[in-house]
């Protein structure tokens, strides 16, 4: 069965304003660091713009990373719904994120700038920092993964997408002729 | 090293072409915290007396403070001797600018406190810093390129995930009021640094960083974290205005009450026609979405797009100030042509404030026939006339025909076109107004914001005493002023002197005094510096004409003693500040005020001076 539990970002307007406090908050929950850089969830810029778009791991059903990971350390716990990394048996292939690029997802797995392991989103065991403290309203811990794997897209698709929401055909709005 | 800083400073120096690490002096970062007061000590220590804005001696340094990186700490704050701030004699004086966005924390992670660029390059570089490391690299491709530009480019070379401060052609020319920008529109905008680093051949600053900042009190800082947040978010005076409309908001409500800037100054008051272009316009025509600087969160930048119109399609990013200026101290009515404009000079790398001053002073030189349309290459510099601005505002960008002389700003263009003009140039020390604190009120604000703001007619230095140790202090430490307003909805002092004492392990900022104390020192120590550079308040801390001479003809202050400036109260304003801050009836610091802040070490310099 689907996760119940989906991080869905909402990439809708005026939506995310690049603040990057959902980097801090999961730098600091998961790794105590200041830097985002140590970040699960990572927000892209794209211009005109600048546009800014948070790309997280989305829990796809079929999960091409965990297929993909040759040593088995990106795993899939079905009894709590998160997915797992055993940093022992990383080998810092990267493989799980070329997975996850190939299937024409977001590239949603980031890695240690220190260790280089592989690093994602575990939902911070039912709390995730990055939902409780955006001030943007544009991150949520939702249960309505229908079809994941359909939000998990590419941070330039997604870009493009909202840049095609801002520019309107002006219409003029008149009570009558 | 100390929790909070990173503990090094990054010296360059261009003419050799080689790069060092300093080490941070805790002392004076005990006693300036960081930011603007530790780079007034620099300055001080550092730059030769008498140096001039584009001499080779001249120092650029870009600086973070304590908390950067941290809560939502995130200004750069950038000082150095200023082309465009000068005496009445015409002697340079302090520069300074702050800019928000991402690159100050960046350039923490770096590990580093700050920035010092010194000498200049043979040919065009740029300075790529990453991870305690630094190297300057050839800017050829990049030299003439606009700020944008620039900035993809790199983005492109280095890594995405750089955050890039860059100037744009009108640096490069040697404009005396030329911006620094990062993320394409957060503008280090005011006295000029974009000429400095262009005259340096300085390009951009690259930065990317992975490293961590060290906190003494991890635990406890963790908390704060979320204190902070909580004590922001709540702002309804966010939620309403400034989450919406950004702060251009206060376009419209400045005009009705009587304090914006209309026609170069003249007047204060539009009536309805503010509305054409005012807050309302652009929530329904242009904006797009909100912006934020890194970790704020109340982000107040609304990203504007041009729909219609010959400009479809340019973005920018407005700010209060610089659409003021460009909008009723111009007398545009077009909205589209307002923020198409100011996304302009964010492209050619021109501060928009200066600009639309400037603009403004030559529109009235051309209603009044001091400048002809012969003077000004066959331009047509009407109020209003957007075209015209572009053009005039491509020229001064490249220095061509007129616009070489009004690239010098209004003090040295207006004392070098005469016939009256001076008396409607509105600066002061050099640097044309901004509107934002004073605005056009002709009272004591005024006197507080421009005249007493040691890098001249800026709008950020606080239009009462509380203010502008407010804003030494977030200068210093480098959070926003909006968060560190102290009202409700603000960083409270009590959870800033927690968060400084979990940083660094300090009590520091612990009561009241004890700011006013670290300001004024911060302060002061500017006042003194400027004074050592040839300062001379007595002759120098004056205001423009009009202020004093011509009434506001047009809304509810017309025809009330609130029209116009005395000059009495003016000098008796005057010395209330000199007063407060412990300076004599001349503006000199005296030598009991430098010793209870702890500036010993000026008193030598100033005895030879002006004791």
């Amino acid at each position: 069965m689907n996760n119940p539990m989906q991080l869905f970002v909402d990439h809708k307007l005026p939506g995310c304003s690049g603040c990057r406090i959902c980097e801090k908050m999961c730098a600091l929950s998961h790794e105590k660091k200041w830097n985002p850089a140590y970040s699960r969830i990572k927000v892209y810029q794209f211009y005109p713009g600048p546009i800014d778009v948070p790309i997280v791991c989305q829990y796809c059903e079929d999960r091409p990373c965990v297929a993909a990971c040759p040593t088995d350390a990106l795993t899939y716990d079905a009894s709590t719904f998160t997915m797992k990394i055993d940093e022992s048996l990383c080998t810092v292939c990267k493989a799980c994120n070329q997975a996850c690029i190939d299937n024409g997802r977001g590239g949603c797995i980031t890695f240690h700038p220190t260790k280089g392991t592989a690093q994602i989103c575990d939902f911070c065991g039912g709390d995730p920092q990055c939902a409780t403290y955006c001030p943007s309203n544009v991150l949520h811990f939702y249960p309505l993964s229908r079809f994941p794997k359909r939000l998990a897209k590419p941070p330039q698709l997604i870009a493009d997408r909202i840049a095609d929401q801002f520019y309107p055909v002006k219409k003029r709005i008149a009570q009558e002729e | 090293m100390v929790g909070g800083y990173a503990g090094k400073i990054l010296e360059a120096n261009l003419t050799e072409n080689r790069v060092r690490a300093l080490p941070l002096n805790e002392d004076d970062a005990k006693k300036f915290l960081g930011g603007r007061g530790m780079m007034n000590k620099l300055l001080w220590d550092r730059l030769k007396p008498m140096t001039q804005g584009f001499d080779e001696g001249n120092q650029i340094m870009f600086f973070t403070g304590p908390l950067t990186g941290l809560l939502s700490g995130n200004r750069t704050i950038i000082r150095f001797k200023s082309p465009l701030t000068a005496t009445t004699t015409g002697l340079n004086l302090m520069g300074h600018t702050a800019t928000g966005g991402n690159w100050a924390p960046e350039l923490k992670f770096a590990g580093f406190d700050g920035v010092i660029v010194q000498g200049k390059a043979s040919e065009p570089v740029y300075l790529y810093i990453h991870n305690g490391e630094a190297e300057i690299r050839s800017a050829k491709h990049l030299w003439g390129r606009s700020i944008f530009e620039t900035e993809v480019k790199l983005k492109e070379e280095i890594d995405p995930f750089t955050r890039v401060l860059s100037i744009g052609p009108a640096g490069e020319n040697l404009v005396r009021y030329a911006c620094v920008n990062n993320e394409y529109f957060y503008s280090g905008s005011r006295t000029g640094a974009g000429s400095v680093m262009g005259s340096k051949r300085l390009k951009a600053i690259a930065v990317r960083g992975t490293l961590d900042i060290h906190v003494e009190d991890p635990e406890t800082f963790l908390e704060l974290e979320k204190t902070v947040y909580k004590e922001l978010i709540d702002d309804p005076a966010y939620v309403y205005m400034r989450g919406r409309w950004g702060s251009t908001t206060a376009n419209i409500s400045s005009s009705d009450s009587s304090t914006g800037p209309l026609w170069n100054w003249r007047e204060s008051y539009w009536g309805d026609d503010i509305e054409k272009a005012g807050a309302f316009q652009f929530e329904s025509r242009l904006r797009v979405k909100n912006r934020g600087c890194y970790c704020c969160p109340t982000p107040c930048n609304q990203l504007a797009i041009i729909r219609e119109g010959p400009w479809a399609g340019s973005f920018d990013i407005p700010d209060y100030d610089s659409t003021d200026l460009l909008h009723p101290n111009c007398g545009v009515t077009d909205p589209n042509g307002v923020y198409a404009l100011s996304s302009f000079l964010d492209q050619m790398g021109l501060d928009s404030i200066s600009t639309g001053n400037t603009l403004s002073w030559v529109m009235e030189c051309y209603e009044k026939g001091i400048l002809t349309k012969e003077d000004l290459d066959g331009i047509e510099l009407t109020w209003g006339n957007v075209p015209a601005m572009f053009k005039m505002a491509e020229k001064i960008g490249r220095r061509e025909g007129i616009g070489d002389l009004l690239a010098e700003g209004v003090r040295i263009a207006s004392a070098k076109v005469g016939k009256g003009s001076e008396k409607f140039a509105m600066h002061c020390k050099g640097v044309e107004w901004g509107v934002g604190g004073a605005g056009n009120n002709r009272d004591q604000r005024e006197t507080y914001c421009y005249v007493m703001s040691d890098h001249g007619g800026v709008h950020l230095y606080g239009t009462d005493i509380k203010g502008q140790n407010r804003f030494a202090i977030a200068d210093s430490i480098t959070i926003c002023i909006r968060n560190l307003t102290f009202d409700a909805n603000s960083i409270q002092l009590p959870t800033l002197s927690k968060a400084l004492k979990a940083a660094t392990g300090w009590d520091l900022l612990t009561t009241q005094e004890e700011l006013d104390t670290l300001a004024n020192r911060i302060l002061i120590l500017e006042r003194a510096w400027n004074i050592r550079e040839g300062l001379r308040p007595d002759r120098d801390d004056v205001l423009p004409e009009r202020v004093f001479t011509e009434p506001l003809t047009l809304g509810p202050k017309a025809g009330t003693p609130a029209a116009i400036y005395d000059r009495k109260q003016f000098e008796a304003d005057k010395q209330e500040w000199y007063a407060a801050r412990g300076c004599d009836e001349h503006g000199i610091p005296t030598k009991e005020t430098l010793k209870k802040l702890g500036l010993d070490f000026v008193v030598p310099t100033l005895e030879k001076l002006v004791y």
